[in-house]
């Protein structure tokens, strides 16, 4: 099996396994090695994330599907764990969600969400949220899955209701979404446990997403208490692009107060440390693998 | 079955070039057997240079997925001259592998590889280097690496039978042979050679039955090119004769 299909295979699997996906948010490539590194069964390629990551500006739908995409496949590449992708609106109408899909099955993600929001959209916890009338991702969620080309590319829901209507009307939407094929479920920013139980009890056999924003509308819940509450994946979107910013804040402080960066050297990895984690031995092994001395066996 | 196979089954078969997205779409309408995205002519599309070695791997990677999405034809990529080393050769055939490609082209100029007639030859051990590294990087058993030998002025006949036999020894599927004369290629398949052969084409090329399949460098590109040529024409006699008016 090639590793696009196993990979959502993998995915899918694990989503349906009953126990809890949980998943960073990796702003590059990197920060996905890292996540891989460190255990994590799969990653997440969002928005919030790669805006900050490539533009250094807020999720307020500035970063299109190019970038988004592009950044997505970047990741993709340099892991072997599943990825699953934001894709917001799907980037336009119902011909750019065909392409949508196409495009991030072609690289190999997992699955991708799809939202309500109108575009440009904005972070799912930050005020000012307006949302589509419910039977335009209703369509969306129908082209999407119309175009993937196999089963295991997951096709998630979102909705941005609760902020703007309420939960009943993001639970009620979400069932028309569900209704339209969507294979997993995600109602962004519920403000209480109550809601997140009340979500769960709404779609008793639907796979769930939670979403873990630090300081977000959510209360920050344990991954044992929302795989309890029946969440199938929890997804923590800001924790790796807010612990790059602090600790690269910290740094530069360092070196403008002493001109030198040593004070913080215990913060780093080391060079040594660094080159094995991004795998320099097995690259100049390869390297090696094909010098001119070594191809004499076939002349 | 494979292209070689069908190639096999269907002598004289050319194998249309493209560059630009209009073409791919007619191309996947009239359904060939496969169609090559050339370097030469991605660079064109993307860059409006006529020159392989200016447009990037990543460039041209992005254009292929791009492309890819648009045809279900087999499709032949253009890993030029691996875009560095054999290491670079080996993340350049991944990333074209995993862009979509079903086959790739690797040709035996130094890297950057240029689009001329009479381009420089690289020695065979890093030709051998960059085979080996383009087959190793592949994850689909399907996927082959054909061989464009460019440097026939520079080694002859010999140097060509030398190299297919390297090179079927490190594992390439096939050979093409660029910038050869009909007498060249006559000559070259008097005796059987280690590896299918296949040649380059254009509307000026002799065909021989002796030739697996042929590649071609840009036809439909540059009967474009000519209509518009021709529209533009008629545009300023349209433009003159309504200013006489």
């Amino acid at each position: 099996m090639l590793k696009n299909d196993r990979m959502r295979h993998q995915f899918k699997t694990a989503v349906m396994s009953g126990h809890i996906v949980r998943m960073m948010v990796a702003p590059d490539a990197l920060a996905a090695k890292v996540s891989e590194s460190a255990g994590a069964q799969a990653v997440f390629s969002a928005g919030y994330a790669t805006s900050a990551s490539a533009l250094a500006m807020p999720d307020r739908g500035i970063s299109d599907f190019g970038m988004a995409l592009e950044r997505c496949r970047e990741i993709i590449n340099a892991v072997n764990i599943p990825v699953f992708a934001d894709a917001d609106t799907g980037y336009g109408d119902l011909a750019n969600v065909k392409r949508t899909v196409e495009s991030y099955e072609a690289i190999g993600a997992a699955g991708i969400f799809i939202e309500d929001q109108v575009w440009p959209k904005r972070c799912g916890h930050m005020d000012g949220k307006k949302v589509e009338p419910t039977e335009v991702l209703e369509a969306k969620i129908k082209a999407a899955k119309a175009a993937r080309q196999h089963d295991d590319f997951l096709i998630m829901s979102r909705t941005d209701a609760r902020a703007v209507n309420g939960l009943q009307d993001a639970i009620d939407r979400s069932k028309r979404y569900q209704a339209a094929g969507a294979d997993l479920i995600f109602i962004e920013a519920p403000q209480s446990y109550d809601e997140l139980v009340e979500i769960h009890q709404a779609f008793p056999n639907t796979p769930l997403m939670a979403n873990m924003i630090e300081d977000g509308k959510t209360p920050l819940t344990a991954t044992e208490d929302l795989e309890r509450l029946g969440f199938n994946i929890v997804v923590h979107p800001n924790a790796m692009t807010y612990t790059q910013t602090y600790a690269e804040e910290q740094l530069v402080q360092t070196l403008q107060r002493d001109g030198t960066t040593k004070a913080y050297k215990d913060h780093m990895i080391t060079f040594p440390k660094f080159n094995e984690f991004v795998g320099l031995d097995q690259v100049n092994a390869r390297d090696a693998q094909y010098a001119p001395e070594k191809m004499k066996q076939y002349m | 079955m494979n292209l070689l196979a069908k190639l096999t089954k269907h002598p004289n078969t050319i194998i249309p070039a493209a560059g630009d997205g209009s073409t791919i779409q007619f191309l996947a309408q009239m359904k060939p057997m496969a169609t090559y995205l050339s370097g030469q002519l991605a660079s064109q599309t993307l860059l409006a240079e006529n020159d392989e070695g200016l447009i990037s791997e990543s460039e041209y990677a992005k254009f292929l997925r791009d492309m890819r999405l648009k045809t279900p034809n087999t499709l032949i990529a253009d890993l030029q001259s691996g875009f560095g080393s054999p290491l670079n050769a080996y993340y350049a055939a991944q990333d074209l592998e995993r862009s979509g490609a079903d086959i790739l082209i690797l040709n035996d100029q130094p890297y950057p590889a240029h689009s001329q007639p009479h381009p420089a030859s690289t020695t065979p051990e890093d030709l051998l280097g960059k085979t080996r590294a383009a087959l190793d990087a592949f994850e689909n058993p399907a996927t082959q690496l054909w061989i464009k030998l460019e440097g026939i002025g520079n080694y002859g006949i010999d140097g060509i039978r030398q190299r297919a036999i390297y090179l079927a020894k490190a594992g390439a599927h096939a050979l093409i042979i660029d910038h050869a004369t009909a007498d060249q290629l006559r000559e070259l398949t008097s005796a059987p050679l280690a590896l299918p052969l296949l040649a380059t084409w254009t509307t000026k090329t002799e065909q021989l039955d002796q030739i697996s399949g042929w590649l071609d460098t840009g036809t439909l590109a540059k009967a474009a090119q000519e209509a518009h040529q021709a529209a533009y024409h008629s545009l300023l006699e349209g433009a003159l004769s309504y200013a006489k008016k």
